[in-house]
């Protein structure tokens, strides 16, 4: 390519990586917002936002016939609605009810309140425990932080909740299955874990001991922990976890593929430094996604030989590869991946292209279905508009969006099975590593 | 003889070929007809020369003139990158001299330097996600022609023809539409003011993740040392839009260590490559037994 004399950058390698890093893929928009009133200026500032959204998606959306199937007269309907709401919430409530009708992921608005409390540094209060949907509705404690909230008031993993907040639980889980997107679940099941921090969370427990009533105080996270964001995505806290199970066993996880200059280093020092571990665990249950090409940047360290990539991007007009760069001195042992109903996005394109590239086993249950690329943008009326861009489809031709990535091995979420071996994906991916049969509890595998 | 020449002998050569072969199976009233093609597509490929060679003329002439091109030896441009719409922005740093090497790094604060460059056989790119790569193949030539301190002086050497193929006015500057060619056959849209400035670029880059079309604008051109730079170049992406703002340009800068060096981790993949050729070439070496059994 000429740049033109003396136009001073031959940058395009550069930029086509740069608009790869914004393409973010995590389903996580949706916060709530306070209700201004609808004046004039206010009312002409959401149709632009209105117009600008709808330009934005027909401008870019991959397959035009769809995305007039899914909207068809609808878009002129909201508009009206927008055009005549009386506050913003309304006008707000028109503009999801179009994305909605898309039925697709990475289609979401969140308010300018929400983004810009987020923008602030705004720090949401945490319960310090993961909870999970069984196949039976019942949502169970799958992991609890140490010296957490839930620990500190005595919740153990594998216990039920069977209330939040007078809310009985089971049954609403079975409506939220209904609408058949797990990610829903995960969503709602994370609110019960999160707010502001200093709020409390009413639990009615039920434990090996019987039944309790245990009050949460929700805490804003360490602030040791590193906060990491990119573009318009504010900054969130970043955990990293690594440490040497029993068998000599090497794990590793980190909840979102962000903080690129904090992750990748992490992982390239943990491989080189238990280089004489058997194997390695790569836990991405929980994780929602981040930094698209992260995927391919870490994956760089599993697959040793070129000629790889995880899947591709397609676009109204072109094709982004997600290839993968093999690092010298990468890990070539054996891999065990973990992943769940909370492995959304990026972490289903890394699943998913892994195990395409016969490089690793998946342990646990079905990932989120939520995975299409998408960027973040700011609407005149301060919201922030996340759309996806492109369809995805991993190298062996599987399109994960509404899908998931299926495991190798499912593991349920049972409380008896929790009980029993704490973790029982993890022990059964630590058997696999080291040639031990069975485990949780499936008497062959 | 340069390599273009060495381009063109061989298309020569190709076009004699099918002069050759095709008779024997076309029909008799068709016969001719190769010959005329040939004719003619010579006759074109002169007439794309000469355009090309009267484009480049006007180039360097309202860049700042050839004297003003070849007077200096080597260019650091610092400039902005902004993705105003998703709220980034990155700074650029490029080195550019006369003997080819070139280095780009772009710092994106919480993800690190992505650097890429020519050290002169070596052509790499080093980012924190990806690590170290050793650029080949249509993305090594890409990155090699597009590396020229003065591209304008290089425009015949590496384009093979040009043609106006239509008119468009820029923001109120009226513009002709050329077609160049590659030497490797690609075709680019240039939009050319009356004066000469380019005011607008089509072109498919070619990228370790595929081909990506773009569009680039150039505006505010503005003399900096006798000659033209534009302030602000948008490239418009499938994806999104970018910016890149010219910031300061340095000519003739004299310590360029730093800037022409191979980065440790590229040296090191650049050693293995080196290492895995010399294993090959081994008389001693298995692997080059089994390639003389074939």
């Amino acid at each position: 390519m000429f740049f033109p004399e003396e136009s001073q950058v031959r940058p395009y390698r550069l930029l086509c990586l740069l608009s790869a890093l914004l393409i973010c893929v995590s389903g996580c928009m949706g916060f709530p917002g306070r209700t201004p009133p609808m004046t004039k200026e206010v009312r002409q500032k959401y149709i632009e936002s209105f117009d600008m959204m709808t330009k934005k998606i027909e401008d870019s959306f991959w397959d035009p016939e769809l995305l007039e199937s899914r909207w068809g007269g609808l878009k002129e309907e909201c508009r009206e609605k927008v055009l005549a709401a009386e506050g913003i919430d309304e006008a707000r409530g028109a503009m999801r009810q179009l994305l909605s009708a898309l039925k697709l992921s990475h289609f979401g608005l969140m308010s300018a309140a929400a983004s810009e409390e987020f923008r602030r540094g705004h720090q949401p209060g945490e319960a310090g425990m993961i909870l999970r949907a069984s196949d039976d509705d019942q949502v169970i404690v799958v992991r609890v932080e140490p010296n957490g909230p839930a620990d500190i008031a005595g919740i153990q993993p594998g216990d039920e909740i069977l209330q939040a907040k007078d809310l009985e639980l089971a049954s609403r889980i079975k409506e939220w299955k209904i609408a058949g997107n797990r990610y829903l679940v995960v969503q709602a099941l994370r609110s019960i874990c999160s707010g502001k921090a200093g709020a409390s969370r009413e639990l009615l427990v039920l434990g090996e001991s019987g039944e309790r009533k245990v009050t949460i105080i929700l805490e804003a996270a360490d602030k040791d922990i590193p906060r990491v964001g990119v573009g318009n995505i504010s900054p969130i806290p970043l955990r990293m976890e690594k440490k040497i199970l029993e068998d000599n066993i090497l794990y590793l996880r980190w909840n979102m593929f962000l903080g690129p200059s904090l992750v990748m280093p992490w992982i390239e020092e943990s491989l080189s430094e238990h280089s004489e571990a058997r194997g390695l665990v790569i836990d991405l249950r929980g994780n929602p996604g981040g930094i698209g090409i992260m995927a391919c940047g870490i994956s760089g360290w599993l697959i040793p030989e070129e000629g790889f990539q995880l899947g591709k991007m397609i676009m109204r007009d072109s094709e982004l590869n997600f290839v993968v760069n093999p690092r010298m001195g990468g890990w070539v042992k054996p891999v065990a991946l973990l992943i769940d109903e909370g492995s959304g996005s990026t972490s289903e394109i890394m699943a998913q292209g892994l195990r395409d590239a016969g490089r690793v086993r998946l342990f646990g249950r079905t990932t989120a279905g939520a995975a299409l690329p998408s960027i973040i943008i700011e609407l005149p009326s301060g919201d922030m508009l996340q759309y996806a861009i492109s369809d995805y489809i991993s190298a062996s031709g599987h399109r994960m969006e509404g899908v998931g990535v299926q495991p190798d091995e499912r593991i349920p979420v049972d409380s008896a099975l929790i009980r029993k071996y704490g973790d029982p994906v993890l022990h059964r991916a630590r058997n696999w590593l080291v040639g031990k049969p069975g485990g949780p509890d499936s008497p062959q595998r | 003889m340069n390599k273009p020449l060495i381009v063109f002998s061989l298309l020569a050569a190709l076009l004699f070929s099918t002069c050759w072969v095709t008779p024997l199976t076309a029909q008799d009233e068709t016969a001719d007809k190769p010959v005329k093609e040939a004719a003619e597509n010579a006759a074109e490929d002169a007439e794309g020369k000469e355009v090309l060679a009267a484009l480049q003329g006007r180039m360097i002439k309202v860049l700042g003139g050839k004297e003003a091109l070849e007077k200096f030896s080597n260019r650091v441009t610092t400039s902005t990158v902004k993705i105003i719409a998703q709220g980034m922005e990155a700074e650029l740093v490029t080195f550019l001299d006369k003997n080819g090497s070139y280095r780009e790094s772009m710092s994106l604060e919480g993800f690190g330097d992505f650097i890429q460059g020519i050290s002169g056989d070596v052509t790499w790119a080093l980012d924190p996600i990806n690590g170290p790569r050793l650029v080949a193949g249509a993305e090594k030539v890409q990155l090699r022609r597009g590396a020229r301190l003065h591209p304008a002086l290089w425009l015949t050497k590496d384009y093979s023809s040009a043609k106006v193929i239509g008119e468009e006015k820029i923001k109120d500057q009226q513009c002709e539409i050329f077609d160049l060619v590659t030497t490797d056959g690609k075709t680019e849209k240039y939009w050319v003011s009356e004066k000469g400035l380019v005011c607008k670029m089509t072109m498919t880059a070619d990228s370790q993740m595929g081909k990506i079309p773009m569009v680039i604008t150039l505006e505010s051109w503005k003399e900096i040392d006798g000659i033209q730079f534009p302030e602000i170049v948008r490239v418009k992406q499938a994806l999104q839009m970018m910016e890149i703002h010219l910031g300061k340009i340095e000519h003739d800068v004299e310590d360029t260590a730093a800037m022409t060096a191979i980065p440790e981790k590229v040296q090191k993949l650049v050693d293995m490559e080196k290492s895995k050729k010399e294993k090959v070439l081994d008389p001693d070496s298995g692997a080059s037994k089994g390639s003389e059994g074939q």
